[in-house]
């Protein structure tokens, strides 16, 4: 019953926003600011996010295929692969769920609780249109950006591991990316993203909306949008994969 | 640097837009800046080609496949995207192959020789070259066949021998095998009751040995010097055989001379006069004989009996 009451007032608040996407001028200052958050303040964190994931798994793979059988290239594949379709697009999720998603979880708890959100609606604001759409806009808008981030930066720290650590020379590592480099992986990553700034923006933006009960409600609506966007992100990733390939 | 907003939204995502299109075309090996050739082939069978397999001219990487697809002919079409100067000529072959048996596959053109060469567009001809581990996978069934055909013989031949092993057979196998074992047992007991001639005839052949064997030591003085004496005959021999020698030279020079009608006996030899000569003085002795026979007045005239006596 709870979990019903907790999907209804979520679908409700994407309907509302949904609703008043159209007044673009209520929220176009706000949209430019939440880009800047969400995008433009998370490339740094992404940038290490990729070269790390990127050199882990090519050392890890290098290590694990250690065998005379099996060409260099392939960890070239397995790495590049690996990462366009799934590790750029999750890890960062995973990431941005504690950056982005706790920020506006605690944003519009504070505002929810010291009584904001009421004075905008009394002022004959619509406080959806003006909180919660342009931080949704923002996610669905700049996850995409920084899966490319997270991707060049994912793949190019792979190459660069093998480099440097003499296991992988980048010749073989590019040949075996791009031999089995297929454009729908591309689509699919992307899609992924769009899905999880969708996710985690909007969970976030739900639970801080709807904060109650002081400063530890805003402490406990931001842990649960946290955890829940990294729950919603593995579980999308699962429909996603199913569905999609 | 203060940027509003806007700005920042716009660098982020402008250099994003860009870093995903160069990725992109670097991912599908384009070239970045510029558009590469495209060229197709048609093959019979494409196993194992997909989009992004390598391009290879004598060795070297030029290019990947684009896109593979069937085509209404039921052969497989298959687009290269090349990046080389090097002009292809127009009869070039390109060859489905696979460099090594873990490498996937991949396509050699192997350049030939005609001066006009393909454009953009254009199509070379396309065959399927099997590699070694399809060959080695057909000769396996052939192997396999004949190991099945082998079994299968044996399994008859096993029967067979089953068939042949009857009861009968076996009976008989049986008591063949007991007579031997009977007769092993006859020899046994024969040469256990035996044992004392065969020990006595075992040591008289042993004395015998030994007599002869003393025998041999108390006559070798005698034999020595009989061997002293045998040696001396065959000095002498030697001796007896060089005199031979020179008489036998001297006689060749003298039958020599002779042949070569030197000296009184070879010009009696070779000289046929000598013997016209005695042919012709006893022929007139005959006649001469006859003659005092006949008159011997004649001869007698002036001798009287007194005379000669």
């Amino acid at each position: 019953m709870y979990a019903l009451k907790e999907i209804g007032k979520y679908s409700t608040l994407l309907y509302q926003a949904l609703r008043s996407s159209t007044e673009w001028s209520t929220y176009r200052k706000n949209l430019f600011q939440e880009l800047v958050k969400v995008g433009y303040d998370s490339v740094p964190i992404i940038v290490l996010v990729g070269i790390f994931t990127g050199s882990v798994m090519t050392l890890q793979s290098a290590y694990q295929l250690e065998s005379a059988f099996i060409p260099l290239s392939t960890i070239g594949a397995i790495v590049s692969e690996s990462i366009l379709i799934e590790l750029a697009a999750v890890i960062s999720g995973l990431v941005l769920a504690g950056k982005v998603g706790a920020r506006v979880a605690t944003e519009l708890g504070n505002m929810r609780v010291s009584e904001q959100i009421d004075a905008l609606e009394s002022m004959g604001f619509n406080s959806v249109s003006f909180l919660v759409v342009p931080r949704v806009l923002a996610g669905i808008l700049m996850f995409p950006v920084l899966y490319i981030v997270a991707s060049i930066f994912g793949v190019g720290g792979g190459l660069a591991a093998g480099y440097f650590s003499g296991s992988v020379p980048p010749a073989d590592f590019l040949q075996g990316a791009r031999m089995y480099f297929y454009p729908w992986n591309i689509v699919f990553g992307f899609v992924k993203s769009f899905v999880f700034g969708f996710i985690i923006t909007s969970i976030a933006c739900y639970k801080g909306y709807y904060a109650t009960g002081g400063a530890e409600g805003v402490g406990k609506s931001t842990t649960n949008a946290t955890v829940l966007g990294c729950i919603y992100i593995l579980l999308a990733d699962f429909i996603l994969a199913v569905l999609l390939l | 640097m203060n940027m509003s907003n806007e700005v920042k939204v716009g660098i982020t995502v402008f250099l994003a837009v860009v870093v995903a299109i160069v990725g992109f075309r670097f991912m599908r090996d384009m070239p970045i800046f510029r558009q590469s050739m495209v060229i197709s082939a048609s093959f019979d069978r494409a196993d194992g080609i997909s989009n992004g397999n390598q391009v290879y001219i004598k060795g070297v990487r030029v290019g990947s496949v684009n896109n593979v697809a069937l085509t209404l002919q039921s052969d497989v079409r298959i687009n290269m995207r090349i990046d080389t100067e090097v002009p292809i000529p127009i009869d070039s072959q390109a060859r489905l192959t696979s460099l090594g048996i873990v490498e996937g596959k991949s396509i050699v053109i192997d350049l030939g020789s005609s001066t006009e060469y393909v454009q953009n567009g254009g199509e070379i001809r396309g065959i399927y070259s099997e590699t070694m581990m399809e060959v080695l996978g057909q000769k396996g069934e052939d192997l396999g066949d004949e190991v099945s055909n082998t079994i299968a013989e044996l399994n008859q031949f096993l029967r067979q021998l089953n068939e042949t092993l009857d009861d009968d057979t076996r009976t008989t196998l049986d008591e063949t095998l007991a007579d031997a074992r009977n007769a092993v047992g006859q020899i046994s007991t024969i040469l256990t009751n035996k044992q004392d001639e065969l020990d006595n005839a075992i040591d008289s052949g042993s004395r015998m040995l030994a007599q002869l064997d003393t025998l041999v030591t108390d006559s070798r003085p005698r034999v020595d010097s009989l061997m002293v004496t045998i040696e001396q005959s065959i000095a002498d021999l030697e001796t007896v055989r060089v005199e031979l020698e020179s008489a036998t030279g001297n006689l060749n020079e003298i039958l020599e001379k002779i042949n070569h009608g030197e000296g009184t006996l070879g010009r009696l030899v070779n000289d046929a006069s000598m013997y016209e000569n005695l042919d012709s003085l006893t022929f007139e002795l005959n006649k001469l004989i006859k003659d005092i026979n006949e008159n011997p007045g004649r001869y007698l005239r002036h001798m009287s009996l007194i005379e000669i006596f």
